[in-house]
């Protein structure tokens, strides 16, 4: 039976450890590679890997233990030459060189007799004799071979040495030079950080890196498997999944222990429910987490419970000492033991140093503990909604929701086809690499798709070289040539299947002229080049509408809508594209009756319900809007699913009431309006609206003032709403940023460690 | 190459210290060695590379003494070495078999000094005096004492007098025995212990035969070579020329062999084509934001040793971080805020500070720093 132990990966065998290896398979072999040079030549090397907990340390140390234990089996000689002590995690109660050998003779006398025979003799010893003989009975054990010393928690084997066992340990390894150590330590510890300390510079640090988004996936991938839960290893390369695994990102950061945690709950269930798999995770990690509080001495404890009543709010040493009845020595003496121990860590405020929880999960957990789950709920449904947000770029937003041969229901039916699987894998990663901009992974991806089409070589190299020139545009245009270019040459195919490769090189194509420069000028060319051959293409001429529009071209862009609709009337978003750049060009009213033509044609079409609403608003309609916008929540409400664009419709009335929210009698109607979104639950999406807009208070044509009272509205009239804290909360600092722009990082300490990268993400500002 | 950061050299791998060696050789024909060094500066590595390869005339024992909490710890310590040196060498076991069997006959030593009715002041004095006993007048006993300063601290701490003493009766064999040499060597200078023992009336000078000698940085040639066998022995991939980004390591670490294993170890790590930039943004990175090389010890050490001196200390470091300066002219600067400074006062300071490898003197007589990274440091956090 599989075993995958996310608290002790030393329990795992060898194979299992392997399979769910990511990120670090060099340094796996550069471990190995100086631990054998230290057995086999005079050398010895002494590598420290430095990780917080749940980084993954003793998954790798246990790795590079197996790894030397079959380069043992394998190299003749090698096993001859050493022997491996492995003290774990557990060995407590080192407290000087006499217990240190005695334990490492006992991790010996695992696997050979004279090792616990000779342990055995150390503890038929009077203590002085035994203390007196010890190296040499080590000595005696090793014979000649090199200790190969596994150490976990080096910090706290160092801690219990002191000095004097420490100094010892050193004169040991230098004298006889026959030890070689691979140890871990949640962090550097003073003992081999400060220069008057024995180990100063003897260890070799590494820092454990976190793992990417992409790796997380790649591990939780593994371990899927590993379980034999293919179709969730598959869910995993979907967006749905992916974006699960960001949003756990945003709370664990790169912890390995989390996501091997996290993918018990990650099954292939709707993203609603992330909400709930995450408060089980927290439920699961409680005792965990409790119990690490638990073994701390009381004022210890006392600083903790503190820092989480400030849920993740740094504090200064003078506040944490006052808010705990503690002199400010004394609290400064208790956090600088909890600093080196990993559980709170230090930023830097000016001079002032300020403290906060060093793990996310940790202070969420003790949060739910303190009945104050509902907060942590809310800011995981917050991530729930606004993650695929930020991860969906806008454009791609646009092009699935506008062009004809990009509906959802088309990318949905390529996506699902069972065809040609290589195909549809290199697709996946496609969209992807095209949602990332990762242009290297583009490169990548392409250059497996196109290895896959049975292309000639002509066709093939001259794909090949416009992939590799980085030319998107031409590169596009020649795919489409070559595989669109007469549809007669599909006749081997089904109808369907044409249908869908046409359809996703079609995707392809239009990924990536929105990758190249000038993109709507391009479209419009593409288009104008369609239209040559046929002006009866209703869909060529919304498309060059659209993208006219996009570039401001507003006259010329319903004039193309007009042709559109003079071919095809009844296409309803035709209408509302028409109305949304008629109410661009000031022209309400026309745009009033395009939204009318299309509710007309589709009722149901909650998106033109909404543009309607907002052109009311801005004629200053409020009454004739308030009930545009009931009509909306109700279409809207009838939907199956939660559409995922409902944040941006919501953002886009942000930006027309920004300018106008201090006009009477707006704030009243905003008061109904808030009414209506919390009667149909989605105060959620309005918070994360609320939040992804904050951008807009920022340039100089938003004065202070105004940003100011922005913030008082939201403040004073919605502060008591639960769902809409998260937004308050940046929006408080982004206000105080707006009139101090020197002062981000103090302010920004106002937030949450997990919080801050969001806001700069929101921002575009550089990281925290 | 291989990289290894901080642990122990194979004696073929210690370059760069040959002629160094050769020196101490020659020099232990005469007079014993007081080696300084800063730390991590690979005294050890010296050490050991001599103890493999000693001349035949001398027979080598080297100790790493700074966990010695007594001088009985001492004593054992040097006799069980000298023991097991013996056993393993069966050349000088024979020359030797009447110190063995006067001493033990190579039994394991239990708690007691190999002669109990004896003090260890007897012991380690007819020891040794019985081992050079043995041997021709050009052969040489040779103890290496490394960490010396830390153990007497520690017996210092416990008792003066018996840190004195232990001192004294390690000179008086040198003196005694025409055959023994001791090299001491030590990151902290003897010379704050001795100031603390002259505190409370010691006032021997326990190390005046011996001659000091400091371990330097590699000289230009050798940190090259040295920094391109590790970025070979690495397969570290450069985008720069190799040649620019061995200049600019072996510039930006002061030639010093600990920080150039660190540097191509993090170079290593960073798994991927190296630019010239990488290297001092590493260092950066390891100077001022993680401070991992806790170059902040340069700081606190003048709170921890230099007492009262302390203050104008800071200010001369603090002047000489700017530019190098004769002693007049730091003088003058520093009398602009510390009115009561004289100008011996400075020298002193001056000296100390040249002793604790702070500074050095230049071709042109001006005091600067000794090394460039900590001048960096002291810019990033004073400047």
């Amino acid at each position: 039976m599989t075993l995958i132990s996310a608290f002790t990966p030393s329990l795992m065998s060898a194979a299992e450890l392997e399979q769910i290896f990511v990120q670090r398979e060099p340094l796996a072999q550069q471990l190995l590679d100086d631990i054998i040079t230290s057995v086999t030549t005079p050398a010895k090397h002494f590598n420290l890997l430095i990780g917080a907990r749940g980084m993954g340390k003793t998954h790798l140390l246990a790795l590079v233990y197996y790894r030397l234990l079959a380069a043992g089996a394998d190299t003749e000689g090698l096993a001859d030459k050493m022997a491996i002590a492995w003290l774990r995690e557990e060995e407590r109660g080192v407290a000087d060189w006499l217990d240190l050998v005695f334990r490492i003779l006992r991790s010996l006398g695992e696997a050979e007799s004279t090792a616990q025979l000779a342990a055995q003799q150390l503890q038929q010893m009077p203590v002085p004799d035994a203390r007196s003989r010890a190296t040499a009975i080590l000595l005696e054990v090793l014979q000649g071979r090199t200790l190969v010393l596994l150490v976990e928690n080096l910090d706290k084997l160092f801690g219990g040495l002191k000095k004097t066992g420490q100094q010892v340990l050193r004169s040991f390894l230098q004298e006889q030079g026959c030890c070689t150590i691979l140890a871990t330590t949640p962090a550097i510890f003073p003992a081999v950080q400060e220069r008057s300390a024995p180990f100063f510079g003897f260890f070799y640090p590494i820092h454990l890196l976190g793992l990417t988004v992409a790796e997380a996936v790649e591990m939780v991938q593994k371990i899927a498997t590993l379980r034999g839960q293919e179709d969730l290893a598959r869910f995993l390369l979907t967006e749905d999944g992916r974006s699960r695994v960001r949003a756990v990102h945003h709370l664990a950061g790169g912890n390995a222990r989390i996501y091997m945690l996290f993918s018990q709950f990650i099954t292939k269930v709707e993203m609603d429910e992330l909400v709930q798999s995450f408060m089980k995770m927290l439920d699961d990690l409680m005792p965990y987490y409790q119990g690490l509080v638990d073994s701390l001495p009381s004022q210890q404890q006392k600083i903790i419970d503190f820092l989480v009543d400030y849920e993740g709010r740094p504090m200064m040493v003078k506040e944490i000492a006052q808010g705990c009845f503690l002199e400010a020595g004394t609290a400064g003496g208790q956090l600088r033991y909890l600093r080196e121990s990993c559980y709170v860590q230090a930023v830097a405020d000016g001079r002032e140093s300020r403290y906060e929880l060093r793990e996310v999960l940790m202070r969420l957990c003790l949060q739910v503990k303190k009945e104050r789950g509902r907060w942590v709920e809310i800011f995981v449904q917050f991530l729930r909604i606004w993650v695929p947000l930020a991860d969906r770029p806008a454009w791609l937003q646009e092009l699935l929701g506008k062009s004809k041969l990009l509906t959802d229901e088309y990318l949905k039916l390529a996506l699902n086809s069972q065809e040609d699987p290589v195909f549809m894998s290199c697709q996946r990663d496609l969209m992807a690499a095209l949602q990332a901009k990762n242009s290297q992974e583009i490169q990548e991806v392409l250059a497996e798709l196109l290895a896959n089409q049975q292309l000639a070589t002509k066709e093939h190299s001259d794909l090949q070289k416009l992939l590799n020139a980085q030319e998107y545009s031409r590169l596009g245009q020649r795919m489409q040539e070559i595989f669109m270019g007469d549809s007669s040459d599909d006749q081997g195919q089904s109808s369907e299947q044409s249908e869908v490769a046409a359809k996703t090189l079609s995707f392809v194509i239009r990924g990536l002229s929105h990758l190249s420069k000038g993109k709507y000028e391009e479209v419009i060319a593409d288009c104008d080049k369609a239209l040559e051959t046929n002006q009866n293409n209703d869909r060529e001429w919304h498309e060059r509408g659209f993208a006219l529009s996009k570039l401001g071209r507003y006259e010329e862009a319903i004039n193309s809508f007009d042709k559109a609709l003079e071919i095809n009337p009844r296409q309803d978003h035709i209408w509302h594209d028409r109305g949304f750049t008629l109410s661009n060009l000031g022209r309400y009213e026309e745009a009033i009756t395009s939204c009318n033509k299309a509710l007309k044609i589709n009722p149901s079409r909650y998106i033109t319900w909404h543009r309607k609403a907002m052109t009311q608003f801005v004629m200053g309609n409020y009454e004739i809007a308030l009930e545009s916008w009931r009509e909306f929540f109700q279409v809207f409400q009838a939907q199956d699913n939660r559409p995922y664009d409902v944040v941006r419709i919501i953002q886009r009335f942000i930006d027309v009431l920004i300018p106008r929210f201090t006009i009477e009698p707006v704030p009243a109607m905003l008061d109904r309006l808030i009414a209506l979104y919390r009667e149909h639950h989605l105060l959620p999406e309005l918070n994360a609206a609320l939040t992804n807009t904050l951008g807009l208070l920022l340039p100089d044509t938003i004065s202070d003032t105004t940003a100011t009272a922005w913030l008082d509205l939201w403040h004073s009239r919605f502060s008591n709403e639960p769902e809409l804290q998260i937004a308050l909360q940046f929006m408080e600092v982004t206000v105080a940023y707006k009139k101090q722009p020197s002062r981000r990082h103090h302010l920004w300490l106002r937030l949450p460690q997990e919080q801050r990268p969001i806001l700069d993400r929101i921002l575009g500002l550089a990281d925290f | 190459m291989k990289v290894n950061p901080g642990g122990l050299l194979a004696p073929e791998d210690v370059v760069g210290r040959d002629p160094l060696i050769d020196r101490l050789w020659q020099g232990l024909e005469s007079h014993g060695w007081n080696m300084t060094a800063e730390r991590r500066m690979g005294k050890t590595s010296i050490l050991r590379k001599m103890q493999a390869a000693p001349p035949d005339h001398m027979v080598v024992f080297c100790f790493n003494v700074e966990a010695i909490g007594s001088p009985q710890e001492l004593v054992l310590k040097i006799f069980r070495e000298l023991q097991q040196v013996l056993s393993l060498s069966t050349a000088w076991r024979q020359r030797l078999t009447r110190w063995t069997s006067n001493w033990g006959g190579g039994k394991m030593l239990g708690l007691e000094l190999p002669k109990p009715e004896w003090s260890w002041k007897q012991n380690l004095e007819e020891m040794i005096r019985d081992f050079t006993a043995q041997l021709a007048s050009v052969e040489r006993l040779v103890l290496f004492l490394d960490e010396l300063p830390i153990a007497i601290d520690n017996l210092r701490q416990k008792d003066p007098a018996v840190a004195m003493e232990v001192l004294n009766t390690l000179r008086s064999l040198r003196q005694e025995c025409p055959q023994l040499r001791m090299i001491y060597t030590g990151s902290i200078g003897l010379h704050h212990v001795l100031r603390e023992l002259q505190a409370v009336g010691y006032r021997n000078a326990p190390k005046n035969d011996l001659v000091n000698v400091e371990v330097e940085p590699f000289t230009e040639q050798d940190a090259v070579l040295l920094a391109r066998n590790l970025l070979m022995g690495a397969r570290v991939v450069t985008t720069d020329s190799l040649e620019s980004i061995i200049q600019e390591i072996v510039t930006q670490v002061d030639r010093m062999p600990f920080y150039i294993h660190n540097v191509v170890a993090g170079l290593r790590e960073m798994n991927r084509p190296i630019l010239v930039r990488d290297v001092g943004n590493l260092i950066r990175t390891k100077t001022r934001a993680t401070d991992a090389w806790e170059f902040k010890h340069y700081e606190e050490r003048l709170k921890n040793y230099y007492g009262d001196r302390q203050p104008v200390a800071l200010k001369a470091l603090d002047n000489l971080m700017v530019e190098p300066l004769r002693v007049k002219e730091l003088w003058q600067r520093i009398l602009l805020e510390v009115s009561t400074v004289s100008e011996e006062n400075i020298r002193d300071i001056l000296r100390l500070l040249e002793q604790d490898h702070y500074i050095q003197m230049n071709e042109a007589n001006q005091y600067e720093f000794r090394f460039q990274l900590i001048r960096q440091y002291w810019q990033s956090q004073r400047g």
